[in-house]
């Protein structure tokens, strides 16, 4: 391992020392934003691409291009999906800040295309098994209740399945729910799921951007093994005060967003809250009527730009949900403030400080009675350090190096009696406190005009810290030792994690790529549910549990068709994760200071093909995928130590989105998906004890639910245009489960009642077919 | 839908009121439906159940043996005859009789009570399960530790709810203890079934005072539980060992709804019998005490 990282530092050494003798030879750079016209939000992802070198670069996630070239007079082409190609010349005789403003198309079918590149540029890219959408891709896609949903559009992509139906619980190529890194504005989100998983924490109206790292995870990110969900929300229009408001079948939400100074300082708010307890007052049964249950979101942000060379984010998230009566109060939620500095040192060097804080908390009380009154908590939070550099050495050769520290904090439950009368005792399970830090450095070089290499490595370290009970166990899972670290690191855990990709382009119209990509997980969450919970926790690596380690290798072919308007990929990967985690038989999570002894250890493996086809055409766009997939474990004294199905195996997983423009106002969404049912545990004996039927079971995963599938349908209809009119106004149509599939969300056996002794089947199905419809108006 | 049970921990009530918020969310926000469905399920081998307590009471306690069934077989366990069962103590045996009537289960003489703090166990031969020709042989141990008197118990109605709830005045011990509570009303015994029996352990209120703290409920909607003036109600409360009351929580998150949102994933529970031998065995202390409703 130290041989693999001299021999890369001195590769980047290397590049380094090659871009600064090129830079001797009169080479200059062309560097600056890509912004909206309309609104000067800086633009993610966007193409710059020069004519004379038949190459080019792309926006970084705050905007920012930078470009090397030999002095001379260049034709720029710059692009974006929705926006008019912007084309201009430039004479560079020196470096020069250019900022390009590009003019959303009149033509909003553009919009809807699953990538914010243009075909040929993602070509080239030596990057694969990412998925990039925006917040208009996202909304033309028919929802659970109209409800607009993130998560729930990411799992229309190969590769990504719900965890259940209707969940916003999500599996990355076999892995686990918790194996998602997911942040907002580069903070984590703990838990991205409002009442109880079946939407996220997500308000699409805030969002800007988002990609999802499913295998080839930049060095930049680090710790989570199956994938990073990066979310960006929006900056807030420089230019005009705007915003939208909407109101649907379960919820209303809100955005304004404007210039506190024209082009220097802009704010962004949104609020989303679900209304239908608002009725329950109308209930007949009174006890009802003080009732609470809904959830909300809040995003704000504020961002300033000091001078051309710096700029200052401030962005945050709240939301809760909160479900209370008479007698119990429960709530829970996430936080998250992000504050960010980009400053660039000269137009080669970008530089990102950021500082986040995110939290989890859940609150559960009961005043039912005097003697049972309690009130149980439970927090995570972490604050995180980042100070990430982008160097543009020359057109070939861009770096990307930081430093990454977080401190994390537990508190896995405190539970206490309320009133003098409660007989409960004060049990706060000791916290934990855990450092996680990482320094990584990584180079996308363009070796020649057809192969691009992209490498680097994270080295990352993990350790606890000051803790009064800190358990021991054997190998045995029995109770060793109990030891004291107070003020003291322990548990200390330190990795590499190489990280490395090519691009080959075999053509202007295809190329093949591959990854390889080790990712180190400290935190995995203490969940034995499928879908999850609000009162699952993370816990962290330790003395007693090992880091997760992944190793995923991939393979893709990709092809383009018709001037770019359709493509074309196939990727296939392999990956293998050592000292996966799972928990005995009717283990006990919950307020349990003994959980470690709870885990049991293993290996895990995914391996697996996803096809997709992705189409613009002139009235019709969307995109069909298809992946065949498996995923297993081999897990210490689970299911007798034979290998099972991982919880979310679905080997075949198929989505079809469409959306057609019938004419300029009106235009229909549809997605049609089936997959394998999820692998499930059936008995197949019984044994009957004090009257109660008792399963006996043979083996773990060992059936599967029955296959999914939904058709979704949604028709929008806008207002008409004009001319003095400032606002726009659509309604939206939609039905879920349009044909009525009965989709098994459990399954149980039970005592025939009108046949005793006779046991039978029951499915329970959650979403028969479900009309919404939702009124929209922006200005 | 959901299996109505009493067999709640003051940790698991925690829990039991989110699962209970999460079926009000599916219901208010969505609608959820059941239909039977076709699931064919595959055969096991055959499996000794054992199932009995042997308590502090003076009194026939019985030890049921019987087979395990495939899955959708309708017809009642059998009872497993002729075997040896026996009991033995410090250095006392007693070898149980099998009934005349109910095949499998066999029974200590009436003037039989288990002590505390003393290692029993139980050993079973003379049973051929697998049906190899050959006889198998199973034991388990358990043992248990004694509890203080019960002060008093009353009745509380709750009409808005339509329960009725009996609250408990006590002083728990400060060892580690399970307790496990039956109620029976006017001598019948309302808890017939192995999933109305409420199960805890105290640790959340070890060492303290109960304070009149609800410990189980009747269902006035049910004709067997509704109260009546005059009725004499009768609370039980039993000392039980740690590994029975893992198998009595075993056994009701096995037997119960299972959903996506709050169920684990589903395993065999775990027996103290040996051999692989399904159920338990256990001694228990029981305490009580009752009330007349006014």
């Amino acid at each position: 391992m130290i041989r693999l990282v001299a021999l890369l530092l001195f590769t980047l050494l290397s590049t380094v020392l090659h871009a600064s003798s090129e830079n001797d030879k009169a080479k200059y750079s062309l560097s600056g934003y890509v912004k909206d016209a309309k609104t000067g939000e800086e633009l993610i992802g966007a193409t710059i691409y020069i004519e004379e070198i038949k190459g080019g670069t792309i926006t970084n996630v705050y905007g920012f291009y930078s470009i090397t070239l030999v002095a001379g007079k260049y034709t720029v082409s710059v692009s974006f999906v929705g926006y008019e190609t912007l084309r201009t010349t430039i004479e560079l005789s020196n470096h020069l800040r250019k900022n390009f403003e590009l003019q959303p198309t009149v033509k909003f079918l553009s919009e809807v295309k699953i990538t914010a590149e243009s075909g040929a540029t993602k070509l080239k890219r030596a990057e694969m098994s990412l998925a990039k959408m925006d917040s208009r891709q996202i909304e033309k896609i028919p929802a659970l209740m109209g409800e607009v949903d993130v998560i729930k559009a990411l799992q229309l992509l190969p590769g990504v399945t719900s965890v259940s139906e209707g969940s916003s619980g999500f599996s990355v190529r076999g892995g686990g729910i918790d194996q998602n890194l997911i942040l907002l504005d580069e903070a984590s989100v703990y838990n991205a799921s409002h009442l109880l998983g079946f939407f996220s924490v997500f308000n699409n109206d805030a969002i800007k951007d988002l990609k999802l790292y499913k295998g080839d995870i930049p060095a930049e990110y680090g710790g989570r093994m199956s994938s990073v969900l990066d979310i960006r929300m929006k900056e807030g229009n420089q230019r005009k005060i705007s915003g939208n408001a909407a109101i649907g079948t379960i919820s209303g939400k809100f955005l304004l967003e404007g210039p506190f100074w024209e082009d220097n300082t802009s704010f962004l708010v949104a609020g989303r809250r679900t209304w239908a307890d608002l009725f329950l007052p109308l209930a007949r049964d009174t006890s009802l009527h003080d009732n609470k249950l809904f959830f909300y979101d809040l995003n704000s942000k504020i961002n300033h730009k000091i001078n051309d060379n710096n700029r200052l984010y401030l962005s945050g998230y709240f939301g809760r949900d909160i479900f209370r009566n008479q007698f119990s109060d429960i709530s829970f939620g996430n936080s998250t403030f992000t504050s960010r500095w980009n400053h660039i040192f000269n137009p080669k060097l970008f530089s990102n400080l950021t500082v986040t804080y995110s939290n989890y908390y859940y609150g559960l009380s009961s005043t039912f009675t005097e003697a049972n009154s309690y009130l149980w908590e439970a927090e995570m939070k972490n604050w995180t350090f980042k100070a990430d550099l982008g160097f543009f050495a020359t057109p070939n050769i861009s770096l990307k190096y930081g430093i990454h520290a977080i401190f994390h904090e537990f508190q896995p439950g405190h539970a206490r009696g309320i009133g003098s009368q409660s007989i409960l005792n004060d049990i706060r399970i000791p916290g934990k406190n855990a450092l996680e830090a990482a320094t990584y450095i990584s180079n996308e070089h363009k070796l020649i005009e057809q192969l691009t290499l992209k490498y680097g490595v994270r080295l990352s370290g993990f350790a606890n810290y000051n803790s009064d009970s800190v358990y021991f166990y054997d190998s045995n899972y029995n109770l060793l030792d109990i030891k004291n670290y107070r003020n003291r690191f322990f548990g200390t855990h330190v990795h590499f994690e190489p990280r490395a990709g090519m691009v080959y382009s075999l053509s202007e119209n295809s190329s093949i790529k591959s990854f390889y990509s080790r990712n180190v997980q400290y935190l995995q969450m203490a969940q034995n549910s499928t879908a999850g919970t609000p009162l699952d926790l993370w816990f962290s690596a330790s003395n007693n549990v090992k880091p997760q380690i992944s190793d995923q290798v991939g393979l893709g072919y990709f092809h383009n068709f018709w001037d770019q308007r359709i493509e074309t990929s196939v990727e296939v990967f392999y990956k293998y994760m050592q000292n996966s985690i799972d928990f005995k038989e009717y283990a006990n999570l919950l307020l349990n200071s003994r959980m470690e002894g709870e885990l049991r250890y293993g290996y895990s493996y995914a391996y697996g093909a996803e096809f997709l086809i992705k189409y613009t055409l002139e009235k019709l766009s969307g995109w069909i995928g298809y992946t065949y997939s498996v995923a297993k474990r081999k897990i210490d004294l689970i299911n007798n130590g034979k290998k099972y199905y991982a919880p979310f195996d679905k080997p075949h997983d198929f989505a079809a989105v469409f959306n057609y423009e019938i004419t300029s106002r009106v235009s229909l969404g549809a997605n049609w998906v089936y997959s394998s049912g999820i692998p499930v545990t059936f008995p197949a004996g019984k044994a009957v004890i004090g009257g109660v039927t008792i399963p006996v079971y043979t083996g773990r995963n060992e059936y599967r639910m029955p296959a999914y599938h939904r058709l979704d349908v949604a028709i929008t209809l806008k207002n008409k245009q004009k001319p003095n009119r400032n606002w726009q106004s659509e309604f939206n149509f939609s039905i879920y489960n349009a044909y009525n599939r009965k989709n098994a969300w459990a399954i149980n056996f039970i005592e025939d009642k009108e046949n005793p002794g006779r046991t039978k089947a029951i499915m329970t199905y959650l979403f028969p077919i479900i009309p919404a419809i939702s009124y929209n108006i922006k200005f | 839908m959901t299996p109505k049970s009493k067999m709640l921990t003051q940790l698991h009530r925690f829990v039991k009121m989110v699962a209970t918020t999460a079926s009000a969310i599916i219901m208010f926000f969505f609608t959820s439906c059941t239909q039977e469905i076709d699931i064919p399920l595959d055969s096991t081998y055959t499996r000794l159940v054992v199932w009995g307590e042997i308590s502090s009471d003076t009194t026939v306690h019985s030890i049921y043996l019987t087979k395990t069934s495939d899955f959708f077989n309708p017809s009642l366990p059998q009872g497993v005859s002729n075997a040896v069962v026996s009991l033995s103590w410090n250095s006392s045996s007693l070898i149980l009789i099998e009934n005349d009537t109910v095949q499998g289960l066999y029974q200590t003489p009436p003037n039989f009570y288990a002590l505390s703090n003393t290692l029993y166990r139980l050993n079973i031969s003379n049973v051929d399960i697998n049906e190899d020709g050959i006889s198998e042989e199973y034991f388990a141990e358990s043992q248990v530790r004694e509890i203080g008197h019960i002060d008093s118990i009353k009745i509380q109605f709750w009409p808005a709810f339509k329960y009725v709830s009996i609250r408990l005045w006590a002083k728990d011990s400060i060892t580690e203890d399970y307790y496990m509570i039956r109620v029976r009303k006017n001598g019948i015994m309302l808890s017939d079934s192995l999933r109305e029996w409420a199960i805890t352990n105290d640790v959340i209120f070890n060492g303290n005072n109960t304070n009149g703290i609800d410990v189980y409920w009747l269902d006035q909607k049910r004709e067997d539980e509704k109260v009546q003036p005059g009725d004499t109600i009768t609370l039980e409360i039993s000392s039980i060992p740690k590994e029975y009351f893992d198998f009595l929580w075993q056994v009701y998150f096995a037997s119960g709804f299972q959903t996506p949102l709050f169920s684990q994933t589903p395993g065999n529970v775990v027996s103290n019998i040996s051999n692989g031998a399904m159920g338990h065995f256990a001694v228990i202390f029981t305490r009580r005490a009752s009330v007349v409703v006014q």
